[in-house]
């Protein structure tokens, strides 16, 4: 087509003025900023909160140049939109779509996730449309079959959303590695980022745009104000000594949904969610039926109804994790209320988002404590968004699992020649320092095995023929790309009652503890455990009490370190007097009988308290480094006591602090406790402590998988496919002894260090306590920042019941200890 | 150590190689022992090393010296699957065979085993379709209650968790009134988590001892 003066305007920015006018609006200054980057031919990053109108940003560039170049019938893939989460693909497409509608554009747009239909999927197979949404996994998928470089070769744009989500995680190296190649494949392509406000957008730029590139971050930050607001106990003493406690605020929390069109509630985990559900819906006056449930394990259906269910309005409430926190142009719903600890600014932040969702509005969050010091963290949170302290993701890297899978998909995606592909692998930032060695160690286990000596017998992956490097068995590539991607679900047993109907699924590590018969909430019902058969737990409903919650893993976050640093400027202030704000002033009792009994750590002071009891000596110390640092120096604390002198120790931990109990531990001063808190030989003190090899074997899981060593067969497959099934766990065994020098077990035990135990975030936490004064207490009784500890640990001895009864026990006696 | 116990009113010997010895009949059996698995991984595209299947054979024949056997029965599963002519593992099995060629050995078919005996094992075992009654035991793959004896099978490849914080994964014999399961006897074999019933003796196999744990 020949463009004219008609079909090109002289101004290519005039469709979409035009577009925008016609709705009443106008386009923000940082949309036609992208627009103008894009048209000039430059990649970029735009960050903003959440519903600002970075899609339109994006989606515009690619349009315009169309329109602008007389582009109209795309004959091939121009753009392709990565979208983290499957489920949000439909989404996506439907809101791209309502844009291109007005468009003289003869442009097709579909989607291809893990749920595309099996005839879409054989009519992308002929072609691409003109513009797909997909996944990171299923764009690797795309790149997998044997004509990917003429597939897209006239690629223009690749947008990314919620890049920041992925950034640190394996599927963002995945993706990293196929932008590369998609690069190689079309080099005009421009790749535009949309990424919620993070600490270091610049870096998270850098990693999407890979070496040598002349990118824009762009800002679409309109400056929407976020208010932090708080339910608070009408009795300000004491209320809260320890968890559950929110459970009290139930009737405010209710009054606060009843006064709202439509709220969100946030929960931090799937069980509190579970808890929160039910306890809403029991007490709920004659809507309990508008109040859903939306977490990771509830059945996709079910979360599609509650989705539906709070846009056109017939639902009042969701309760919700994490799983909420995603979502395009998600409805904003008029209030988000946030149960239990922040434990960051950005997710805070981004959460708060989903209210009042129109650029420029303020949005508001109500943060609802669950005991006493995470009021303290409600009052941090918002000093922190004021001053601007959000944390930064830092991106993985060298994970050779991911590297291994990828170059397979090469070889399957019309083969590679050894130098191009090094090259182009190593201008990822996820592999730019990437080693020979490393490269090798790739090559050789993908085409003889992994050993760089001597090739496994009748093992031919990949194959190397007058230096292209391909898959000539059908069957392997077959397998190759059912289990391509890296996302990865633990072991999870779907939960259907006897009569048919599936309601989600669980942890098997779970499900195994329970007996026939035993009764477990959720899916917001209370279900009875029927048998379970071939992954299947058959339930059926309960009329009884729950005796058991399925706990998930990877449930817990830890604080984030700008969280726990706004955390401990506020125990300073109140150290000295301060209690500024509603919080605070909230709080102020349980921070002064904690100043009473033992003290309130100032910044440049860590606070250790020992108290005796009859089950022995209690050494609690409180970093406020979040729980999985103290995790880790837990167990090194309590090794290094005990080589001082043999003692034996269980411990407990939180975000702020851990516990150590002994019934004879060693005579503890400063000097033994500094010795004992050095960052010196951290590491291997960590691993003489710490059981590093189950650890190593359980992270193995996703390796092996990512890395096509297990192979997850397919419900109803033969036999062909259970022959070639073996649990991770097993090959770690194998590998651990007959290949030691595997590049991936070292990998595992790396990610250990790295991600599971945070050693660099632990090494900084103890180089600040060897600068800081060691504030040594011996209260008589549990401090209030003591006493979470020792729940926690009753938590895990004790049955629920007792657990319950001592808890409420103590908490009496400490109470009456504070009013007398 | 080793540890002797009763089954089926005859003394027998629980072995940390996860074999079970009948000292009456110089008689050892083992199960599961699946030959071959890492060959069908690495034929599929997964890098198994290789090297399990001369580990096994180095056991066996710690076992079967120590104890003096004269005859060794396979109670199923010698096989992975059916193996490939050239698999370097049938090679080494057949120079081990030759070395130990006073026992007998006998093979029952299990459901991992291909119909007939592959021809480059021709002659290096009996092979067993049905299991056999050698009183007071019935010999078989399946543990299922059998009319005729106490049952000596495989299968199920048994294992048990032990410690609260899933911290040690063991295989285990199980026996029951009426079978007796063994552990699988090949190094790249996985578990199965059983609930034992109250009546039930359950072993674990630790990497040098017998532990009684039910």
């Amino acid at each position: 087509m020949q463009p004219n003066a008609d079909q090109a305007p002289t101004d290519p920015l005039r469709a979409a003025d035009q577009w925008f006018a016609a709705r009443g609006w106008q386009p923000f200054e940082f949309q036609t900023t992208v627009w103008r980057h894009y048209l000039d031919g430059r990649s970029g990053l735009i960050h903003s909160p959440t519903g600002t109108g970075k899609t339109l940003a994006a989606w515009f560039g690619p349009l315009l140049e169309a329109l602008h170049h007389g582009d109209g019938v795309a004959e091939s893939a121009r753009v392709l939109w990565i979208t983290p989460l499957r489920a949000l693909a439909a989404d996506t497409q439907a809101n791209l779509q309502s844009v291109l509608r007005d468009m003289p554009l003869a442009w097709d747009l579909e989607h291809r996730t893990g749920d595309t239909s099996a005839s879409a999927r054989a009519r992308q197979k002929k072609r691409l449309p003109s513009a797909l949404v997909t996944t990171p996994e299923s764009l690797s998928l795309l790149l997998s079959y044997p004509d990917a470089a003429k597939r897209f070769s006239q690629l223009r744009c690749v947008v990314v959303d919620e890049w920041h989500e992925l950034l640190s995680t394996k599927r963002g190296v995945l993706l990293e590695l196929a932008l590369a190649r998609l690069r190689t494949f079309s080099p005009a392509v421009r790749t535009w980022g949309l990424s919620a406000t993070i600490g270091n957008t610049r870096h998270a730029m850098d990693v999407l745009l890979g070496a040598d590139h002349n990118g824009e971050l762009v800002s679409g930050d309109l400056r929407t104000r976020i208010e932090v607001e708080s339910l608070r106990p009408d009795q300000a003493d004491r209320f809260p000594w320890a968890g559950h406690v929110g459970v009290r605020l139930l009737p405010q929390v209710m009054q606060a949904i009843d006064s709202a069109g439509s709220t969100l509630l946030f929960t931090n985990t799937r069980s509190q969610a579970e808890l929160w559900h039910q306890a809403l819906t029991s007490v709920a006056p004659g809507f309990a039926d508008q109040i859903a449930l939306h977490h990771g394990s509830v059945d996709r259906e079910q979360r599609n109804l509650a989705e539906a269910g709070l846009k056109d309005g017939s639902l009042r409430c969701v309760v919700a994790t994490s799983s909420l926190d995603l979502g395009v142009d998600f409805t904003p719903v008029e209030q988000v209320i946030q149960v239990g600890s922040p434990k960051g600014v950005a997710r805070l932040m981004q959460r708060a988002g989903r209210s009042g969702h129109q650029p420029g509005k303020t949005s508001r969050v109500l943060c609802v404590p669950t005991h006493g010091m995470e009021l303290v963290e409600i009052a941090a949170a918002r000093s922190a968004i004021q001053a601007g302290r959000i944390e930064p993701r830092e991106a993985a890297v060298l994970q050779l699992d991911v590297l291994s899978q990828h170059v397979v998909s090469c070889a399957l995606g019309g083969g590679f020649r050894h130098d191009d592909l090094l090259s182009e692998v190593r201008t990822t930032h996820a592999f730019s320092r990437l080693s020979e060695r490393q490269w090798d160690w790739v090559l050789k286990f993908v085409t003889h095995g992994g050993d760089a000596l001597k090739s496994y017998p009748e093992y031919y992956k990949v194959v190397e023929k007058s230096g292209v490097y391909r898959v000539p068995d059908q069957r392997i590539g077959r397998r190759h790309r059912m289990s391509i991607g890296t996302i990865t679900s633990d072991g999870a047993l779907s939960v259907r009652f006897v009569k048919g109907s599936r309601l989600g699924s669980i942890e098997e590590s779970f499900l195994s503890r329970l007996k026939t018969g035993d009764r477990f909430l959720f899916s917001g019902r209370v279900l009875e455990l029927v048998r379970i058969r071939d992954m299947v737990a058959y339930v059926r409903l309960s009329k009884g009490k729950h005796d058991a919650l399925p706990r998930w893993q990877g449930g817990r976050l830890p604080l984030s370190s700008q969280l726990s640093f706004s955390l401990r400027e506020k125990l300073d202030a109140a150290s000295r007097g301060v209690f500024d704000g509603p919080e605070m002033a909230c709080a102020r009792p349980l921070l002064e009988l904690q100043a009473r009994w033992s003290a309130l750590p100032r910044i440049g002071q860590v606070l250790v308290e020992i108290a005796q009891s009859r089950e022995g000596t209690h050494v609690f110390v409180f970093p406020f480094a979040g729980r999985r640092v103290h995790e880790g120096l837990a167990a090194v604390l309590a090794w290094r006591l005990a080589n001082i002198a043999p003692a034996s120790f269980t411990f407990s931990i939180n975000d702020y602090g851990m516990e150590l109990l002994s019934p004879r531990p060693p005579e503890l001063c400063e000097a033994v406790l500094r010795a004992a808190l050095t960052p010196e030989n951290l590491v291997e003190d960590i691993l003489s402590s710490i059981n590093a090899t189950e650890m190593a074997r359980r992270k193995f899981r996703d390796i092996a998988r990512v890395a096509g060593l297990v192979f997850q067969g397919f419900p109803g497959q033969g036999k062909s496919t259970r022959q070639v099934q073996a649990s991770s766990g097993l090959i770690y065994d194998v590998l651990h002894r007959y290949d030691k020098d595997n590049l991936l077990i070292q990998q595992a035990h790396r990610e250990i260090l790295e991600n599971e135990l945070d050693t660099r975030r632990l090494k900084a936490t103890l180089e600040r306590i060897e600068d800081e004064q060691i504030v040594l207490r011996t209260p008589e009784r549990f401090t209030p920042l003591a006493f979470p500890l020792w729940v926690d640990r009753q938590q895990h001895q004790l049955s629920t019941e007792t657990w319950k009864d001592r808890v409420q026990r103590m908490a009496q006696r400490l109470e009456r200890a504070a009013d007398g | 150590m080793d540890e002797a116990t009763v089954v089926a009113a005859e003394q027998m010997i629980l072995t940390c190689e996860r074999g079970l010895v009948w000292p009456r009949q110089k008689t050892l059996f083992i199960a599961d022992a699946h030959f071959g698995k890492g060959n069908v991984f690495r034929r599929n595209g997964m890098a198994i090393p290789p090297g399990t299947t001369r580990a096994d054979l180095d056991r066996l024949k710690t076992v079967a010296l120590r104890h003096r056997v004269e005859r060794i029965v396979v109670l199923g599963d010698f096989f992975h699957a059916r193996p490939e002519p050239e698999e370097q593992w049938l090679k080494a099995f057949r120079q081990w065979r030759s070395e130990h060629s006073q026992m007998s050995v006998d093979v029952i078919r299990g459901n991992h085993d291909p119909e007939e005996l592959p021809a480059a094992l021709d002659g290096a075992f009996s092979y067993i379709s049905d299991a056999r009654w050698e009183p007071p035991f019935v010999l078989g793959h399946h543990p299922q209650p059998d009319p005729r004896g106490h049952v000596l099978s495989g299968h199920l490849h048994p294992g048990m968790r032990l410690g609260t914080a899933e911290k040690l994964r063991l295989p285990v014999f199980w026996c029951r009134n009426a079978v007796t399961v063994l552990p699988a006897f090949g190094s790249f074999t996985g578990l199965q988590l059983i609930r034992p019933d109250a009546d039930d003796r359950v072993f674990g196999v630790g990497p040098c001892d017998i532990v009684s744990i039910l």
